[in-house]
């Protein structure tokens, strides 16, 4: 079952974007701690941790993404936005380690709907080069599908 | 019959449980304990602590008391005063109702039960049409509660087996 298909984004206020903007800014500046604190972790605190700071987040990013795409982001609203997502892409390790998160998780940040996608600075994505061989197949096949 | 059990069963089989199965653990929930293990607590939330409360609060917190803090104080979910007992107190109406939604799945390898339902959360600062509530049959606790605009602010990808029981 494929619940969020279809959002309804008018049910969402101005306070429910600040909510979902102040849980994903938690989930992100808190990963240096997180991630330092992980191994020490049991598997309570662990479950705790991406119920908590990951969990309260992440499905209400998606949401901010449809949101950002129809414009009822403010111009800070937006600016933030951006620079959590580039932050939580320049600690994608520490993501992965505490939330599961990899390299099809940034590409949904893209596909959801981010301002980065607006800018042509360079960013840098850490990524494990086994889990790229991981995902190698998938990406070598988009590509042969593109005509030269 | 041992209901953490059965919400395993149901998310390995991927059935849908019978409506005696489905009260019975709404039953079996409803008077389950929040958990209550220390959690430790980021910098960067214990410095929003401090900013809206005016005062540090622990390094570790039992997760019940985490939650709390974080619905009455960060969120405006609850109003200011609420005990963990109330708080608790709300989550089981919530996971009672009669006009609750119900899905079993996995959450990074845990089973899970989620319920959703109107909230009846009274005086609250900041507060949302529904509550959700999470039970994990692995620690046979409620592990999280809070109030939310609807299934699409809950679940995403992460959720695997998502299945709507009613």
């Amino acid at each position: 079952m494929n619940i969020s298909d279809n959002l309804e984004l008018s049910v969402y206020t101005s306070h429910d974007i600040e909510s979902f903007l102040r849980n994903y800014e938690l989930m992100v500046k808190s990963l240096p701690e997180l991630a330092e604190w992980w191994p020490e972790m049991d598997d309570f605190e662990r479950q705790h941790t991406r119920t908590t700071y990951f969990g309260e987040a992440w499905a209400p990013r998606r949401v901010l993404g449809a949101l950002y795409r129809v414009g009822r982001l403010t111009p800070e609203q937006e600016a933030g936005l951006a620079a959590l997502d580039d932050e939580l892409i320049q600690h994608l390790d520490e993501a992965n380690l505490c939330y599961g998160l990899d390299l099809q998780s940034i590409a949904q940040l893209f596909t959801w709907g981010t301002p980065l996608a607006q800018s042509d600075e360079i960013i840098y994505i850490p990524i494990r080069p086994r889990t790229l061989s991981e995902i190698a197949p998938a990406l070598a096949a988009i590509g042969e599908k593109v005509p030269a | 019959m041992d209901i953490d059990a059965l919400i395993v069963e149901l998310i390995e089989s991927g059935r849908l449980a019978t409506q005696d199965e489905l009260s019975q653990i709404v039953a079996h929930v409803a008077q389950a304990p929040f958990a209550s293990r220390p959690v430790r607590i980021s910098p960067r939330l214990r410095g929003e602590f401090v900013t809206v409360l005016g005062k540090r609060v622990a390094k570790r917190l039992p997760s019940v008391e985490f939650h709390l803090l974080k619905r009455v104080h960060l969120e405006q979910q609850w109003p200011v005063g609420t005990t963990a007992r109330q708080y608790v107190a709300d989550l089981y109406l919530a996971v009672r109702h009669p006009a609750v939604r119900i899905w079993t799945y996995e959450y990074h390898g845990e089973p899970m039960v989620g319920f959703l339902a109107p909230s009846q959360v009274q005086n609250a600062p900041k507060p949302e049409a529904f509550v959700f509530v999470a039970y994990n049959a692995r620690y046979g606790a409620i592990t999280t509660g809070f109030q939310a605009s609807g299934p699409n602010a809950v679940f995403g990808k992460e959720h695997q087996r998502l299945m709507q029981q009613r």
